[in-house]
């Protein structure tokens, strides 16, 4: 659905985007992360037909954003990071002008507006004026014109920034919801809420995408291997090293959170816990807990964005 | 086409919620009204001494009042179109409401039509709120020619059209209302005054080049009523131009 390819943005001598390329299928999520000033607006500009990019392509439902820039837009519904809303205006007028706007035809506009604002939860706040709104209300009509001509891709621009605990649950639910029916990018730099959310990640960093993929492809390919959780009664000096020196167990380290804890670099196979258990048990050290730990996407993240991983942090303690 | 109109419409109601529209609506009608007093005054002495004079010229409700009073407008309009059309591109720019307009289906010329069209339809409406002078004269059994009346109309429509192409163009500039508003003043004046510099000798060689940019030279022929095909091609192809350009800077600060 868009297609993503050496897209090449500079700022008078500042690189803003160098080089990215990634595919969003239909109905994927696709998390875009980022440190901020990554180029994750930029990036979504791009692809909004907002401004063209300086080199490479971007292209949404076949269509080149720079040379059918007018079709393209009519399938994308956008959400700034600022909601573009005109402060004088009530609800309901500014939403009836995105969607002529955007090309809904006269007689659909009012039923439109009545689907989205359902969808949104603004039934109550349409005769309201924009100026008066709370954040979340901002945000949430933000949303609903992003949706009012029903586009088949979305592009949300850090959709919870700025929002309370519980409106961030509710437009993160509204975002999967969304999914079943469009295609979405939104950005964010909260991880969970990738997590959460989203089917693939993008994660960007200084206007280079480092990691593109679907969650768990990413998690494999990276490098990133599993990990074992251990917890024994009787720590001693030894434990590490002879833990290291079991077949398939990669690095061990402390786990200064609890005492006697250890990490264990080791494949997710139920063979070498096994094997752990027994060796730990046979050595009488007293096996209190183990459980095997998937790559957090912090991990992945922290990999890609911070330019070189402290060395302690994986070596043997 | 109907894209225009969608804007246009959403700009002229945008105008009408902002206490500014009411504050300028009041400011020119006020001058305007005193100023017709004046001319009216002004009619009733000069037709005094007329019918006193021993040698009677022959002089016309138009010449004195509708023509002055029209001119009046224009002049007004030079301090007011700016203001009036100062948001246009400002306003979304520094609130980045411009998002919305500029991923939308829609073309750069269509935004800036509408805009234009929006800001177009507040000069008409103003107009119409001073014809209510001319009636109170048709009232008074002093009804002005349909005729001058008109042309002074269309004139003062056009060189408003012209002021609002410029204030347009600076508001596509920069994101502070008060730098556009300024900068389309100093040159909405520049273009009214040329004239008289040029008639008054002072452009020495360029007078001839002054005088083709001159607005209120330009308008000089409607208020005499007289509706010149190349002062509507002036006027329409100095705001086609100011609009262009408009356009010309938006796209470029795409690139940006």
């Amino acid at each position: 659905m868009i297609e993503v390819d050496h897209l090449t943005k500079q700022f008078g001598g500042r690189t803003a985007v160098r080089d990215v390329s990634f595919r969003v299928n239909k109905g994927e999520i696709l998390g875009f992360l980022g440190p901020n000033g990554a180029g994750k607006t930029t990036t979504m500009r791009i692809l909004t037909c907002y401004m063209p990019a300086t080199s490479g392509t971007a292209r949404v439902a076949g269509y080149d954003v720079f040379d059918d820039s007018m079709e393209v837009r009519r399938r994308i519904g956008y959400l700034p990071e600022n909601p573009p809303l005109y402060d004088e205006m009530t609800v309901r007028s500014y939403l009836d002008f995105a969607a002529r706007l955007r090309g809904v035809p006269g007689r659909k506009v009012r039923e439109r507006i009545d689907a989205v604002a359902g969808r949104c939860g603004l039934e109550e706040t349409l005769p309201r004026i924009i100026g008066h709104l709370s954040r979340g209300y901002r945000q949430r009509v933000g949303l609903a014109q992003a949706l009012i001509h029903d586009p088949a891709v979305l592009i949300l621009d850090e959709p919870t920034v700025g929002l309370d605990p519980a409106q961030i649950v509710e437009i993160r639910k509204l975002i999967v919801d969304l999914g079943a029916e469009h295609t979405i990018i939104f950005s964010t730099h909260i991880l969970p809420e990738v997590a959460a959310t989203c089917t693939s990640v993008v994660i960007i960093n200084e206007g280079e995408a480092s990691v593109a993929g679907p969650l768990h492809a990413i998690a494999a390919g990276k490098g990133m291997s599993h990990k074992v959780h251990l917890r024994v009664a009787r720590d001693g000096q030894a434990i590490a090293r002879e833990l290291s020196a079991l077949p398939g167990v990669g690095a061990v380290r402390n786990d200064h959170t609890v005492s006697g804890g250890y990490w264990l670099d080791a494949e997710p196979s139920d063979a070498l816990r096994e094997g752990v258990a027994r060796f730990v048990v046979e050595k009488g050290w007293g096996l209190l807990e183990m459980s095997s730990v998937a790559p957090s996407l912090e991990e992945i993240y922290l990999s890609a964005t911070v330019r070189a991983l402290p060395q302690e942090r994986e070596s043997v303690a | 086409m109907k894209t225009i109109w969608i804007i246009a419409r959403r700009e002229l109601s945008s105008l009408f919620v902002s206490p500014m529209a009411y504050v300028i609506l009041i400011f020119v009608t006020f001058i305007l009204g005193w100023f017709f007093v004046y001319l009216v005054g002004a009619y009733a002495e000069y037709s005094m001494r007329m019918a006193m004079s021993p040698t009677p010229q022959d002089f016309r409700v138009d010449d004195i009042i509708i023509r002055n009073f029209y001119s009046t407008f224009a002049v007004i309009m030079v301090f007011v179109a700016p203001v009036l059309s100062m948001r246009t591109f400002a306003e979304e720019r520094r609130l980045r409401t411009a998002e919305l307009i500029l991923t939308a289906p829609v073309g750069t010329m269509q935004i800036v039509m509408g805009k234009y069209l929006g800001l177009l339809m507040m000069g008409l409406f103003m107009l119409v709120l001073t014809l209510v002078f001319p009636l109170w004269l048709a009232l008074q059994d002093a009804p002005p020619e349909p005729g001058p009346l008109v042309a002074a109309c269309l004139g003062v429509l056009l060189a408003t059209g012209a002021f609002f192409a410029v204030g347009v163009f600076s508001s596509s500039l920069t994101s502070n209302q008060v730098v556009a508003a300024v900068v389309a003043f100093v040159l909405c004046l520049f273009f009214w005054i040329v004239g008289a510099a040029a008639e008054s000798g002072t452009g020495g060689a360029f007078a001839p080049l002054l005088e083709s940019f001159s607005i209120s030279s330009r308008l000089d022929d409607f208020m005499k009523g007289v509706i010149d095909t190349r002062s509507l091609v002036f006027f329409l192809s100095f705001i086609g131009t100011g609009l262009f350009f408009t356009g010309r800077v938006l796209d470029s600060s795409r690139w940006r």
